[in-house]
């Protein structure tokens, strides 16, 4: 009788024990800690911390190089895009010196882009983790592996702690670029990765100047005028070669950066590439497609359209299509990215300037404003008990000369006249000695412009969203508030349903209002279709997320 | 070394055998030869036949796939034919259906394993449209799609054509950014323009890029070129070939089935086939491959000739051993000496001599033929003269003549018998009017010549000269002789004759030939009665000794009575046994032997006769036995009826036959044919056998015994009786009575 009490304590025990893995329970902690099975809350983490502190000692310098003074070794994951081909990376010169300098040595694991998604799923299935994961071009679930699975720590305090150069270059932004690192829980999981472009909007307006000279008109200011240059310009041959073969305003369906939706800000609607809908200066989540702007801007694409002024191929055409016409330049209006570096050389680009949009009258054009964000960089995980050492080390590879000769190669850049660095790659490398866009990079918009000479097509789009916050043009709240607000893995994937829903409506119905008209029947008919497609609980869901937000 | 050799060779050459293996080289080589050209006929014919089966599947492989897809697209453009929403529009007035248009257009093209781009026009409206955009038509031509064998124009043309059937462009460059942006390598392609039935007024255009060609046309065979050529023109072609086009288009109008030609003074193997589509498929093989082939294989070839050759060969060697073998083996046995040189010219003379010696054999088993026909003819084993002449020709005699007469030549030594022989019979055998043989009585230190001849003068003077010859080898020289007899039945008797005119040689001078007819002046009655026969005869069917005693004995009693002669005694007997013998034929040669005349005149007494004739019938008992002529065997069954019933005063001759199942005249003739006396003779034969018995031996009654033999009429009984036995029955009982008491 005894004996059988004790054999079924003993196999309890060991049930238990079992059960503990490193999941909920964290086995690193030290007896001291008695709570158990708690989900992930700050406090075991914290003393995960200080735990691998006390145990890192003497080795470990918080402060200066080396980082640690007998060598350390970490196995770090880096994934790598497909077109790369890289040596080894303890071959690279700058591995090399970067290991004599913090005395850390890393053993990598490279995994290709197509590869990355398998491989993890292995890794985190097999219990082995590597102590840090680089995802800079790629991406790791930080909902399912941080916050449900904890396999990879928060590390938000350690950033704070370990990471100085980090943390300078985040708080010279006027908007924290790595809020969008911040996962459902309120933690993060990631160092940010972030190639600045020091942009604050992603399409532009563009109009022919030629032709306005040729045609002796002012540059519009509102949208009459607009009508009216434009009119002209389909009608009064202004590239002077006999026929009104001009395409006064060029655009597509859904044709990327030149398709119809880029025209909604000009009638107050801030239209952004991914989502309909937006954030109103009250705050409050928006439908695009019900908006009166909407259905002004398709009734008044439907007159450029009848009157030969909008492209007949509007509805047909794809992107290179358009692309081809603006190479060819006989184009009078229309929305792109950038005129540098698209091979409009020939085209567009020898003509056009941006243009400033005036919306009609009673209203205020509101682009959309782009919120640069950080993706995820790397990630610490659960099983790494150099912490401290990894930190430091993530830090040291974004040390300015550091970074840059990591990604362009230490024979890549320069300093130029102005003091900046400048790229000197060809880019015609086969097989790259350095790590290029896989390394850790992170220079949010301010901080990169001004270490780094810009390329021109950089410099042009800076100037024009320069422009446009003087012209005021800006929506206030920036609609990537709705890509920060943190969504449960579940809400994002009701919301991606919707969105395909809503963006089929709205494409179809689009071509309709364009080619035929709006009726006030057929708007009716196509407000209500949203009410079906549970675009309310869409709404009311991003809407809770940004309520938690604090919005600049 | 080279001594040695020569020395070999020249041995072999002296040996005949050197030509014999000459000889054997060359038949084994022809064979060989023969073999190898058949099974290199049918090596080469099946080489060639893979080869041209190889490049049959090969094309065909090529032609299925292709005009497999072709009839994909010509199916898609009917579908976008019958197609409700596809409608002819135009883009500036029907602009929605441009998004209908590129919707389907994205479903053929997404499926597509051969086109790579899809372009759809419609004659009225100048915008061309694929499965993403639409393009007008002049940005279509300028930098859409820039072909860079085709100008702009013929590109309209194709384009707006309103014929029917399907165009090809040739294989080309191909650029711009509707195939740039979308085509992976391909930098060249295949354009296809398909209109659209039925009114012909749109086209569809696909663009095939050469890496499919690429896959469709690997070969990884050498010196091979495909070609698809449409309507006189190439339109691709893959392989390591350097003919030009024309050439080909050229071939392909003259050959529409798989062929041998030469171009450029190459030759190929062409293997064409027709699509349906209308495209022909071509495939140029050089014939330096199949060349290769047969040469790379030679080794199987050679292989398997060996293979097969090998056993050949040794069957080849193996049979023409055995041969020499059996010519060595017959030169060996014609030639005494083992000497190892066999040739052919011995082998000749070796047969040569085996013939001689035939002929000698032959002489000699005809001397021995002879001698055996003398024996036969004395012993009285010829039935007839025609059987005596037949016999006679075997053994090389001439015995057509009407005389015979046997002669006895006697003398004291035996020097040289065979010798003296010769000399006599070779004698007369050169005259031919005389004819005969003789042999020797070695029992009797005889020699026995029968001679034939056609008159007894030729007989006397052929007799003289023997005597003479006889008497000069040996002066005790005995000679006697038989009378000249005609009946070749009295050869026995002749010989008899001859015997007791020999005895009596002490008895006349025999300084001369002692003749038979001279001594014996007594008249030979050497007949005996009737009855004697048929009892003797019974007595050896029935099988008892005793009968056959008892016969014999009277028999003797009968001859001893009539106060024969020695001679006649020997012939009568010699007649009884001949009788005996021509009955039952006995098989036993040794009879015959035993049984003869020969032995005969050895008798000297009476019972020496009746020992002899006793012994011959005992024999015979055996013989009667064994004799299962069925033919006779209803006789037998009627005899053994009759020994058994002869008691029965009933049995009649009619009651016989009914029994026999068989007509009575028919059992008359067949029971006579049988026992050589009817049947009532022999009924009465065995009724008074049986009446003599029981006189012998009971002391009943004559009337008790008449009816115990089946005569119920006892007068009937005794008057038989005394016609049988020549007494009355009383008589006969009391002879026997006083006979015994003595």
């Amino acid at each position: 009788m005894r004996r059988k009490a004790v054999i079924i304590m003993l196999v309890c025990t060991m049930l238990m024990m079992s059960f503990s893995g490193c999941g909920k329970n964290n086995t690193a902690t030290n007896n001291s800690s008695t709570e158990s099975g708690a989900s992930g809350t700050t406090a075991p983490d914290n003393t995960t911390g200080s735990a691998q502190e006390e145990q890192s000692g003497s080795n470990f310098n918080e402060t200066g190089y080396p980082i640690v003074n007998e060598s350390v070794t970490l196995n770090v994951m880096l994934g790598i895009r497909d077109v790369d081909s890289l040596i080894a990376p303890n071959e690279m010169d700058v591995i090399k010196t970067l290991e004599e300098e913090t005395g850390i040595h890393v053993e990598w694991e490279i995994v290709k882009g197509s590869d990355w998604e398998t491989k993890t799923n292995l890794m985190f299935a097999s219990g082995e983790y590597p102590d840090i994961i680089m995802a800079t071009t790629s991406t790791l679930d930080d909902e399912e592996y941080g916050v449900t699975q904890q396999l990879v720590v928060p590390v938000e305090d350690l950033i704070d702690k370990y990471m100085p150069n980090y943390t300078s270059r985040v708080e010279a932004e006027t908007q924290d670029p790595t809020a969008g690192l911040v996962a459902s829980d309120g933690h993060t999981y990631s160092v940010g990765y972030m190639v600045g472009q020091y942009i604050n909007t992603n399409q532009h307006f563009f109009i022919n100047q030629t032709w306005l000279d040729a045609l002796g008109m002012a540059m519009p200011t509102s949208l009459d005028e607009l009508t009216a240059v434009l009119t002209a310009f389909a009608t009064q041959d202004p590239n002077g070669n006999g026929e009104n073969d001009e395409v006064a305003l060029e655009m597509g369906l859904d044709t990327g950066f030149y398709s119809i939706r880029y025209m909604l800000p000009m009638f107050g609607v801030p239209c952004d590439p991914s989502k309909w809908i937006y954030i109103d200066d009250n705050k409050q989540v928006q439908l695009t497609p019900v908006q009166n702007g909407f259905r002004e801007c398709m009734e008044w694409l439907h007159t450029m359209y009848t009157e030969g002024i909008l492209d007949t191929e509007v509805i047909s055409q794809d992107i290179n299509t358009i692309e081809t016409k603006l190479k060819e330049g006989n184009v009078g209006f229309f929305t792109c990215w950038r005129l540098t570096a698209m091979g409009f050389d020939d085209g567009v680009m020898k003509d056009c300037v941006l243009y400033t949009p005036v919306a009609p009258e009673g209203e205020q054009a509101s682009m959309y404003k782009l919120i640069e964000m950080a993706n995820d960089g790397a990630y610490i995980t659960c099983t790494n008990d150099k912490i401290p050492e990894s930190m430091r080390w993530l830090d040291a590879l974004l040390e300015k000369e550091t970074m840059f000769s990591l990604y362009y190669g230490p024979n890549g850049w320069e300093y130029n006249a102005e003091g900046k660095i400048e790229s000197t790659t060809t880019g015609s490398e086969e097989i790259k000695d350095w790590l290029d866009c896989n390394t850790l990079f992170f220079a949010p918009g301010s901080y990169i412009s001004s270490v780094f000479q810009m390329s021109p097509q950089r410099i042009e789009k800076t100037d024009y969203c320069k422009e446009y916050e003087a012209a005021g043009v800006m929506q206030k709240y920036s609609n990537d508030y709705l890509k920060l607000a943190p969504l449960t893995s579940e809400q994002i994937q009701g919301t991606v349903l919707t969105e395909t829903d809503i963006n089929n409506a709205v494409i179809e119905y689009a071509a309709k209002f364009i080619i035929d008209g709006v009726t006030d029947t057929e708007w009716d008919k196509f407000v209500n279709l949203f009410g079906d497609m549970g675009a309310d609980d869409y709404i009311s869901v991003y809407q809770n997320a940004i309520d938690q937000l604090d919005m600049e | 070394m080279v001594e040695s050799m020569n020395r070999i060779m020249k041995e072999l050459k002296n040996n005949k055998a050197f030509n014999y293996i000459i000889m054997l080289s060359a038949v084994i080589t022809l064979i060989i030869s023969l073999m190898g050209g058949c099974l290199f006929f049918f090596y080469y014919s099946t080489i060639y036949d893979d080869y041209t089966t190889a490049n049959d599947e090969y094309l065909s492989s090529i032609v299925n796939r292709h005009e497999n897809d072709i009839q994909i697209i010509t199916d898609i453009v009917s579908q976008i034919g019958i197609s409700d929403t596809i409608t002819e529009f135009k883009l500036n007035e029907k602009p929605l259906i441009s998004i209908e248009v590129e919707q389907q257009l994205h479903q053929y093209f997404s499926v597509s394993q051969f086109f790579e781009q899809i372009f759809l026009l419609f004659h009225e409206d100048t915008y061309l449209y694929n499965n993403s955009t639409s393009v007008q038509i002049d940005r279509f031509m300028d930098s859409g799609v820039v072909l860079e064998d085709t100008t702009k124009e013929e590109m309209k043309s194709l384009l707006y054509s309103e014929e029917r059937g399907l165009k090809v462009l040739k294989e080309q460059e191909i650029k711009g950014y509707l195939v740039q942006k979308y085509n992976g390598t391909d930098s060249k392609a295949v354009t296809f323009f398909i209109p659209i039935a039925p009114k012909y007024e749109a086209t569809v255009m696909f663009v095939v890029g050469n890496s499919y060609y690429d896959t469709l046309l690997a070969s990884q065979e050498e010196k091979r070129e495909t070609y698809i050529v449409y309507e006189n023109e190439v339109i691709i072609k893959r392989g390591s070939l350097e003919i030009d086009d024309d050439s080909i288009v050229e071939l392909l109008s003259k050959n529409k089935e798989a062929d041998e030609v030469t171009i450029q003074n190459e030759k190929y193997y062409a293997t064409i086939q027709q699509g349906e589509s209308g495209i022909t498929y071509c495939t140029l093989q050089s014939v330096s491959v199949f060349h290769k082939k047969i040469l790379y294989n030679r080794w199987i070839y050679l292989f398997f000739l060996l293979f097969v050759s090998m056993p050949a060969a040794i069957a080849m060697i193996i049979l023409t051993k055995k041969a020499a073998d059996r010519v060595r083996k017959i030169s060996t046995l014609l030639n005494e000496d083992k000497n190892t040189e066999y040739g052919l010219d011995k082998i000749e003379n070796g047969i040569l001599a085996l013939i001689e010696n035939n002929i000698e054999v032959k002489n000699a088993s005809r001397s021995l033929g002879k001698s055996r026909l003398i024996g036969k003819f004395i012993r009285g084993e010829y039935n007839d003269r025609a059987s005596l002449i037949e016999a006679g020709k075997l053994v090389g005699l001439h015995l057509e003549k009407k005389y015979f007469v046997v002669a006895l030549l006697g003398d004291r030594g035996n020097s040289n018998a065979s010798e003296v022989y010769g000399m006599m019979t070779s004698k007369f055998h050169e005259d031919r009017i005389i004819d005969g043989y003789g042999i020797n009585l070695v029992s009797h230190n005889q020699s026995l010549l029968v001679f034939f001849g056609d008159e007894t003068e030729d007989l006397k003077k052929q007799l003289k000269k023997v005597f003479e010859i006889g008497k000069e080898m040996c002066e005790d020289t005995i000679m006697s002789i038989s009378e000249y007899h005609t009946e070749i039945e009295e050869a026995s008797q002749a010989y008899l004759e001859a015997d007791t005119a020999f005895d009596n040689r002490f008895l006349v001078d025999n300084s001369d030939i002692i003749c038979f007819a001279d001594i014996n002046g007594k008249e030979v009655d050497n007949r005996l009665p009737d009855m004697y026969m048929p009892v003797l005869k019974n007595a050896i069917r029935s099988g008892s000794e005793e009968k056959i005693a008892d016969a014999v004995h009277e028999i003797c009693s009968y001859l001893q009575s009539r106060q024969q002669s020695l001679l006649s005694f020997r012939m009568l007997y010699n007649d009884i046994l001949q009788v005996l013998i021509r009955e039952w034929r006995p098989s036993d040669s040794s009879f015959k032997h035993f049984y003869s005349v020969f032995t005969l005149s050895q008798c000297l007494t009476v019972k020496d006769f009746s020992d002899l004739l006793c012994e011959a019938c005992i024999m015979l008992i055996g013989n009667v036995k064994n004799d299962e002529n069925t033919e006779q065997s209803k006789m037998e069954t009627a005899v053994e009826y009759m020994m058994g019933h002869f008691h029965n005063p009933d049995l009649t001759m009619g009651f016989l036959a009914e029994y026999l199942k068989m007509s009575a005249v028919t059992l008359s003739v067949e029971f006579k044919n049988y026992m050589e006396m009817s049947p009532s003779e022999y009924l009465t034969l065995l009724r008074m056998e049986k009446a003599k018995e029981l006189l012998k031996e009971t002391e009943k009654r004559i009337k008790e015994i008449s009816i115990a033999v089946g005569y119920e009429d006892d007068h009937v009984f005794m008057r038989r009786f005394k016609k049988y036995t020549g007494k009355t029955p009383a008589q006969f009982r009391n002879e026997f009575l006083e006979n015994n008491k003595q």
